[in-house]
């Protein structure tokens, strides 16, 4: 079962990083990237990206012809042609741009892990994941509840708030603002910037900078994939990540730290051309939302407005922020999902709240009609996969359903252990843990075997879902080695779903690398 | 399905669904489907052959001439040997730089052989023809060893629906999750597309070139920080 836990304060009742909270909130920098992965991750594999033509115009067709409005046969035609442009390009895009954040979510881990490795080491990694749902991002105040959810406009929404890069403030002069406690919201960009004020005061020798790190120029990190792209009407390429909206960064001081730092707020919140200097000597103000900035508006509803170069994350203003990126996916949901209702002859979302500027008082998610309605949930019906929010493997109701999770759990919690492990290892070990590891593990047999759950089905309630990977936490005993505990998982799952043996080999193939405590870092991995 | 070694015929690489296209018509391929003989030498694609009678068919006539590869695999590290990663789609900027040109084992990024259709998705070749960068960089190695290279049989590389129609699924597609390469929903001559991004990846080519030998050089020396 489920039960919801609650984030650990950031600073308890602090807003200064010294010497002495420094490892914690550093650490809770790191459980913060962690914890947006799984969260992205979910809402990716309830996309299908790519619905076969053939089918999609039938639905189409037959959703057309069912609307009990007069079209003749050379409109039923032109609509069942556009609608089916309109799905197959937004259904790649928005799986390709949520990839594209969950890339650079991978990166951010990893980035703020060198600035901890650095300075104190230690990054940790195994155990940092949230394994109770809703989740809540480490130190947000307040905190808001983060669902694993496919891909829909409540759970675009809550992107928004994880990489909102404003406060939301209460409404002037509203009298219902005491009424709710969404006041006082502290972005990811604040808490990085309170660790550079402290990072500004360290010396070039507090920096170590032996202890292994994973550094550009090895490989280890590129912003585009196959997976982050998509096609447009005319089937030309476009790549949602920028080449020059930054990498890795090899942490070596103070300067390094705070670039490392500054990336990761940028590709997140926005890249601005007249920063906060984090090492002046009184700490500036967060900057304020005004009327032309994106956001959202002050009151927590959406703005669906052009997008401004503020919400780009790199110098050239070319790549969207991961805010941005959402506003944009979230914005053009809704006009889609309209347009379907309306053709199709179901009432569309007509001035829904959640895009009221003027709405009085703070705008509640969790009371949103407009949520989930018959408009929405006819447009999801052409590419959304039926997933359950928050499922565990538990829900599951077939011991074959049940073994493929536990096998993707343990897949997807030995990512962590090898990334841990990668901070341990330095040279060609380092370098093969990571490559022949982490990279394989997550296109061969992540990407491979979540794609297989999505396609199995369980019954709850009455209903039937698709099965879904649920990222919960595997916890490898010390009585054999974590690999030979995966290696178990997929041979328990595919004695009972044969559909999963062509990875066998890519499972075999895992280097064996050890939970931390038996980490012998001289010696070779072995695979 | 994954392809495990050279005796087998051309199958589907990993998430080959096809996307959501409907199928494009095929090219002639009589007498060619499922005709591999024993290699003799591995390549990651058509034009990237070294000798006489070492295309998929064993049937070309000189270097750079061959049909097809000789060397299958199916995505971002899984080649094995040298010079047999496809490249294109998966890798960092210096991996994609160097397509069919990797220097070890499970070095090669994204699969063989390269369709046409394929670009680079990091460095200066982003956007770009892969196959072509590949050949410019085998015609060099050819040069390098005073070697007389013919005509590729493909000028850009093997279409594909050259490559669909000699696989025995009847499908071949390379990594990845983002849809076929090759496809069109109505609104375009899918031949625009891939014309445009082939006189692109010629015309700007020598300077494709420059800027990967920048890259990596930066790489190499970034990589050495840390030993």
């Amino acid at each position: 079962m489920n039960t919801p836990f609650k984030a650990p304060k950031l600073l308890g009742d602090e807003s200064v990083v010294t010497k002495e909270n420094f490892p914690e909130a550093i650490q809770q920098a790191i459980g913060i990237e962690i914890a947006t992965i799984p969260v992205y991750l979910f809402t990716y594999y309830s996309i299908n990206r790519t619905p076969s033509e053939d089918v999609l115009k039938k639905q189409l067709y037959d959703k057309l012809v069912a609307s009990g409005k007069d079209y003749t046969q050379a409109e039923l035609d032109n609509y069942v042609k556009e609608l089916n442009a309109d799905i197959q390009v937004f259904a790649n895009k928005a799986g390709a741009m949520v990839m594209s954040v969950a890339i650079e979510e991978m990166l951010h881990m990893s980035l703020s892990s060198n600035v901890m490795q650095a300075i104190v080491g230690n990054p940790k990694h195994v155990g940092q994941a949230p394994n109770s749902w809703p989740a809540y991002l480490p130190g947000h105040n307040p905190e808001f509840p983060i669902n694993r959810g496919k891909l829909s406009l409540r759970t675009l929404y809550t992107f928004l708030q994880i990489e909102s890069p404003f406060s939301i403030e209460p409404v002037e002069g509203d009298p219902d603002s005491n009424s709710f406690k969404a006041l006082n919201y502290t972005t990811i960009g604040e808490f990085y910037y309170q660790i550079e004020r402290y990072v500004c005061s360290l010396s070039s020798g507090d920096f170590n900078t032996e202890r292994p790190q994973l550094i550009p120029g090895k490989g280890f990190y590129t912003p585009n994939t196959v997976d982050t792209i998509y096609y447009d009407r005319e089937h030309q390429a476009k790549m949602e990540n920028a080449g020059d909206s930054g990498g890795l960064v090899y942490v070596t001081d103070a300067k390094s730290a705070i670039k490392a730092m500054e990336e990761i707020v940028e590709q997140g919140e926005g890249y601005s051309d007249d920063p906060r200097d984090p090492c002046a000597g009184l700490a500036e103000p967060e900057p304020q939302q005004t009327e032309t900035d994106k956001g959202l508006n002050p009151n927590g509803t959406v703005k669906c407005t052009p997008p401004s170069p503020d919400n780009t994350d790199n110098p050239e203003h070319t790549e969207a922020s991961h805010y941005e990126k959402f506003n944009e996916i979230f914005c053009e949901y809704h006009e889609l999902k309209n347009k379907f209702a309306e053709l199709m002859g179901v009432a569309p979302d007509l001035n829904p709240e959640y895009m009221d500027a003027n709405l009085q008082g703070y705008f509640n998610p969790d009371d949103c009609k407009d949520f989930n309605s018959a408009a929405e949930q006819l447009f999801q019906s052409f590419f959304v996969i039926d997933i359950e929010k928050n499922p565990s493997t538990m829900d599951y109701d077939t011991p074959a359903a049940r073994a493929v999770s536990d096998f993707t759990n343990a897949m997807y919690s030995y990512l962590y252990v090898m990334t841990e492990n990668c901070y341990k290892r330095k040279g060609n070990t380092q370098y093969e843990i990571f490559m022949f590891g982490i990279h394989k593990s997550m296109i061969f047999i992540l990407n491979s075997v979540c794609g297989e759950l999505t396609a199995l089905t369980y019954k709850k309630n009455g209903k039937t879902y698709n099965c879904a990977p649920t990222f919960e936490e595997f916890e490898f005993n010390t009585y054999s080695s974590p690999k030979s505990q995966v290696v178990k998982a997929y041979e328990n799952a595919v004695e009972l779903y044969p559909g999963i043996s062509y990875m066998g080999q890519r499972v075999h193939d895992l280097p064996d690398v050890p939970l931390d405590p038996y980490t012998t870092p001289e010696k070779p991995v072995t695979f | 399905m994954f392809i495990l070694n050279n005796q087998d015929i051309l199958l589907d690489s990993c998430g080959g669904s096809g996307g959501g296209c409907s199928s494009p018509s095929t090219p002639s391929t009589t007498g060619e489907k499922g005709v591999v003989t024993t290699p003799i030498e591995l390549h990651a694609c058509a034009g990237l052959n070294a000798c006489k009678g070492h295309d998929r068919f064993g049937t070309n006539d000189c270097a750079g001439t061959g049909k097809c590869a000789t060397q299958m695999h199916v995505c971002h590290t899984l080649n094995n040997c040298r010079g047999q990663g496809g490249c294109g789609l998966y890798g960092d900027p210096e991996e994609q730089c160097k397509p069919a040109a990797n220097s070890c084992s499970w070095q090669g990024s994204c699969a063989t052989p390269i369709q046409r259709e394929r670009i680079s998705t990091a460095g200066p070749n982003a956007g770009k023809s892969t196959w072509l960068l590949a050949r410019k960089l085998f015609e060099e190695r050819m040069t390098d060893s005073k070697r007389t290279i013919g005509d590729s049989p493909f000028p850009a590389g093997p279409p594909q629906a050259w490559l669909n129609a000699v696989s025995a699924t009847g499908e071949y597609d390379s990594c990845g999750n983002s849809g076929n390469k090759y496809c069109s929903f109505g609104y375009n001559n899918p031949e625009v597309p891939i014309k445009e991004m082939i006189d692109k990846s010629m015309a700007e080519m020598p300077e494709t070139l420059k800027d990967c030998a920048c890259t990596d050089a930066k790489e190499n020396q970034e990589s050495k920080a840390q030993g």
